[in-house]
């Protein structure tokens, strides 16, 4: 009888595949064993099924489970149909919701469908914490946590992509249903790999923001099925979501910051002229880094253009217009969201409020969200760290104080003050250097459709 | 390791040329002696930082890359948990005031908050995030040489541009076998897979590796980078070896292609091949108990099939021409006894006699199946300190007469 096994991240198959299988398998010239990828168990075994031909399958390692839901769950419309969608494309595919419309209960709800050992993949450790309280109440089950210090496996396990990637190797094995959660991230070349060696037949992706500027989002679809199920904010304001308003608030620059911007904008913009650079092209910036690291001449340059970029997004003026929105919302719960670091933690300084960024502990995160869940905080500063998936309902006031122009951050920062709670209705402020680079910057981000109106309440 | 931004590289012709440094330079060993000063002189990260912008270092252009790699040599000490009871004493201050006052400005809400712990507003902003690892002070572990950081760097160039390899090949010299052991095992320890250039590897020869992951049949993505990354430096203590790297950057295909010419250095150690008095004695024993069998310190390589490879300790040769091997197990080594019996039950595989420690009859699942091997009670024993010579050469007998 032919045994199937499973080997870091691969299949062996012994002795060789039957004829029906071959194109399934390629023998390995290293080992002299005929492999597969783990990934593709499921369609191996389906065919050994189909060709009723017998098979010892010693590769797959999960179990099957009797997991019962602690508290019913009624699906929304949307996620009925998002569920349906999936199971209908045989428990594999991609589900694309916006943030708040519950992809998190409606991966519980295909976990409840599946019941196989799983293993849910998220990119923070905010997002560990959120999986490991909101799968332990609904299933009443201790949650294996893989990330953060934590290492422990469990029939339920959750694990950020960085340890998953680590892993994956020895424990694809361990999990018949793989949930990738914010799955627009998996396409990158070095998380690919959490995909490829897992074997579990059952596949989940989650996402609110599936467009990648590479193309990975067909990828995406390789690895984790197809997208099975697509909704927009726009159809879900009101009912699904809260309603909307994003304010752009322009800052003027100090008249030595001017002095110091244009300067520096000067040096930029005569590089760029003098080597024909147009940033404005997909080969620009490239371009820019290449002939900067050249000469002095260049290094001066560099240094130019992160300077001007620097005062823009750093400009006094917008310290103020937060204490002016602070005192404004002073009852309201408010994420405000920046480039980086420095800038949270200046901000944080200034006006006394919490920051959270990557390097802040893993237990004042916990105790942070927590926090400002319970309204005993009303304020968080962060940069990136909360961009994505962390659930915060009572956030109605986000502040973009900076940011890139990458249209799916924005629309993500959007995302978390959108979850809708009675009576709610949410602001988005955006904090512009006026006249300066961050202006075009601020314009290239609001081409998503989420940007271009604002909900019609 | 040096991150991307760090990485120093021409590419021309689709062939890339890592800016490598020389070690002996002594405008370099300045450079990398200030750095060493002041990283032994200074408590924290963000002293660093201001003693070497006063110092005007950062202008070289591997200055960043250097300091990364000292960065990655010290810890920031342990958070006071004092500072983060302040800060949320603070944070429930200043939201209460906040929200029960309206301030005309925001220097009068700094100052009302200052107050409430009476402290001035810059002696409270800062203490208020004093835990940050960057103004922790500094733990320096195993700080390397002025040299040995230049050495480090140039090896940290190439390791970096591992991270996005695709495929690797691996030209080797000649090696000695506990070169041969060594390679082996850090490739197995790496979890990476290779392509034996065949059954029989000599002394003499020089062989290709194709050094790989058991993906890379289906996948031509850079799965592994991490994995040769950390190998890497164990290569660097070959004597003489070439490696081919087929990698993408910046989306555009290339070949990097470095060797023991660069002179590059490794800052793994070289294991100690230490050789027991033990082993004279032994041999020694064998010659009077079996002089018809010729032994030495084997220098075998012996492919068992697949990843499975055995370097026997001792070489028998008989003076008919007949050889076998003695290869013996000890306690620290067993993961691999089962696989080791499996192999060479096989019947191609060459004939090996098999020496188990005997402190594996702790092993409650593993003795037994060793024991009641039909293969092992045939050609193995099991010895306590060190093997007995009347007991390898009534195996050998047998062996012989079969």
């Amino acid at each position: 009888m032919d045994t199937l096994r499973f080997s870091q991240g691969t299949l062996l198959l012994t002795p060789e595949p039957p004829e029906a299988l071959a194109p399934c398998f390629t023998f390995d010239n290293r080992t002299k064993e005929w492999r597969a990828p783990a990934y593709a168990y499921r369609e191996i075994v389906l065919l050994y099924r189909q060709e009723n031909l017998p098979l010892q399958d010693e590769a797959k390692a999960y179990a099957s489970l009797a997991l019962t839901l602690q508290r019913p769950i009624v699906p929304r419309p949307h996620q009925a149909d998002a569920l349906a969608a999936w199971q209908k494309a045989r428990n594999h595919g991609v589900v694309s919701l916006p943030t708040g419309a519950g992809k998190t209960i409606l991966a519980v709800l295909a976990i409840a469908s599946v019941q196989r050992s799983t293993l849910v993949v998220v990119p923070t450790l905010d997002l560990v914490q959120q999986w490991r309280t909101v799968l332990g109440e609904f299933f009443g089950e201790e949650i294996g946590v893989l990330g953060g210090g934590e290492k422990k496996i469990a029939p339920l396990t959750v694990a950020t992509y960085d340890t998953a990637k680590l892993m994956i190797e020895r424990m694809g094995n361990q999990f018949g249903f793989l949930i990738v959660d914010e799955c627009h991230h998996l396409p990158a070349p070095f998380y690919q790999l959490i995909a490829l060696a897992s074997l579990a037949p059952f596949r989940l992706g989650l996402s609110a923001t599936l467009e990648r500027s590479d193309g990975g989002e067909i990828r995406l679809f390789e690895l984790m099925g197809d997208l099975v199920y697509e909704a927009h904010i726009g159809d879900m304001v009101n009912q699904v979501l809260a309603p909307y308003e994003v304010i752009q608030i322009p800052v003027s620059l100090d008249a030595d910051e001017r002095a110091i911007y244009e300067a520096s904008r000067g040096v930029y913009l005569q590089f760029l002229r003098r080597n024909g650079i147009q940033m404005g092209t997909p080969e620009g910036w490239r371009q820019f880094l290449f002939r900067a690291s050249r000469n002095s001449e260049g290094k001066a340059a560099f240094k130019a253009y992160r300077e001007q970029k620097r005062i823009a997004q750093a400009a006094r003026g917008k310290l103020d217009e937060i204490w002016n929105l602070l005192q404004l919302h002073s009852t309201e719960s408010i994420l405000i969201f920046t480039d980086d670091n420095a800038m949270a933690y200046e901000i944080g300084c200034e006006l006394f409020l919490p920051v959270l960024t990557h390097k802040t502990k893993a237990a004042e995160r916990k105790r942070m969200l927590d926090a400002f869940r319970s309204g005993e905080i009303t304020v968080i500063t962060t940069s990136k760290v909360l961009n994505e998936g962390v659930d915060v309902p009572q956030a109605q006031v986000g502040i973009v104080v900076s940011g890139s122009g990458v249209i799916r951050e924005h629309v993500q920062r959007l995302g978390r003050i959108l979850r809708h709670q009675p009576g709610k209705r949410a602001v988005l402020y955006e904090i512009v250097s006026h006249n300066t680079n961050e202006q075009f910057v601020n314009q290239r981000r609001r081409q998503h459709d989420a940007y271009q109106r604002s909900s019609s309440i | 390791m040096l991150t991307k931004d760090l990485l120093r590289y021409r590419v021309r012709t689709q062939k890339v040329y890592p800016g490598f440094i020389d070690p002996q330079d002594p405008e370099l060993l300045t450079l990398a002696h200030s750095l060493l000063e002041i990283f032994e002189n200074a408590t924290t990260e963000q002293e660093v930082n201001d003693t070497l912008l006063q110092a005007g270092l950062d202008s070289h252009a591997i200055f960043p890359g250097l300091k990364k790699l000292l960065l990655d040599r010290c810890t920031p000490e342990a958070a006071d948990p004092e500072v983060e009871t302040h800060r949320w004493q603070m944070f429930a201050e200043a939201q209460r005031i906040r929200q029960e006052t309206h301030f005309a400005s925001r220097s009068a809400y700094q100052e009302a908050v200052a107050q409430c712990v009476e402290q001035s507003f810059d002696q409270v902003k800062a203490k208020l995030y004093q835990d940050l690892p960057q103004y922790r002070k500094l733990e320096l572990t195993h700080l390397p040489t002025a040299s040995g950081l230049l050495h480090r760097y140039n090896c940290a160039l190439v390791q970096g541009l591992l991270l996005q390899a695709k495929q690797v090949s691996l030209e080797i010299g000649p090696l000695s076998l506990p070169e041969k052991r060594e390679l082996l095992r850090s490739l197995k320890f790496h979890q990476l897979l290779v392509e034996f250039p065949s059954a029989e590897w000599t002394e003499t020869g020089s062989y290709r590796l194709e050094i790989s992951g058991p993906l890379t049949l289906f996948e031509n993505v850079q799965l592994y980078g991490m994995k040769l990354a950390s190998f890497f430096p164990r290569v660097l203590l070959l004597p003489q070896w070439k490696l081919s790297v087929e990698l993408t950057l910046k989306g555009k295909p290339c070949t990097l292609e470095v060797s023991h010419k660069q002179g590059m250095v490794s800052h793994y150690a070289v294991r100690d091949h230490y050789v027991p008095p033990e082993l004279a004695q032994f041999m020694d024993s064998m010659g009077e108990l079996a002089p018809e069998w010729q032994i030495h310190m084997s220098t075998a390589f012996l492919h068992l099939g697949g990843q499975s490879y055995c370097c026997p300790d001792f070489t028998f040769e008989h003076a008919s021409g007949q050889k076998v091997y003695l290869e013996l197990f000890h306690r620290w080594h067993t993961s691999q006894l089962l696989p080791r019996v499996e192999s060479l039950s096989h019947p191609e595989a060459p004939p090996v006699i098999l020496g188990v420690c005997r402190s594996i009859t702790r092993q409650k699942t593993l003795f037994p199946q060793i024991e009641n091997s039909p293969w092992f009670q045939a050609n193995g024993f099991f010895f306590t300190a060190f093997p007995r010579a009347k007991v390898v050469s009534s195996l050998l007998d047998s062996i012989y007469t079969r």
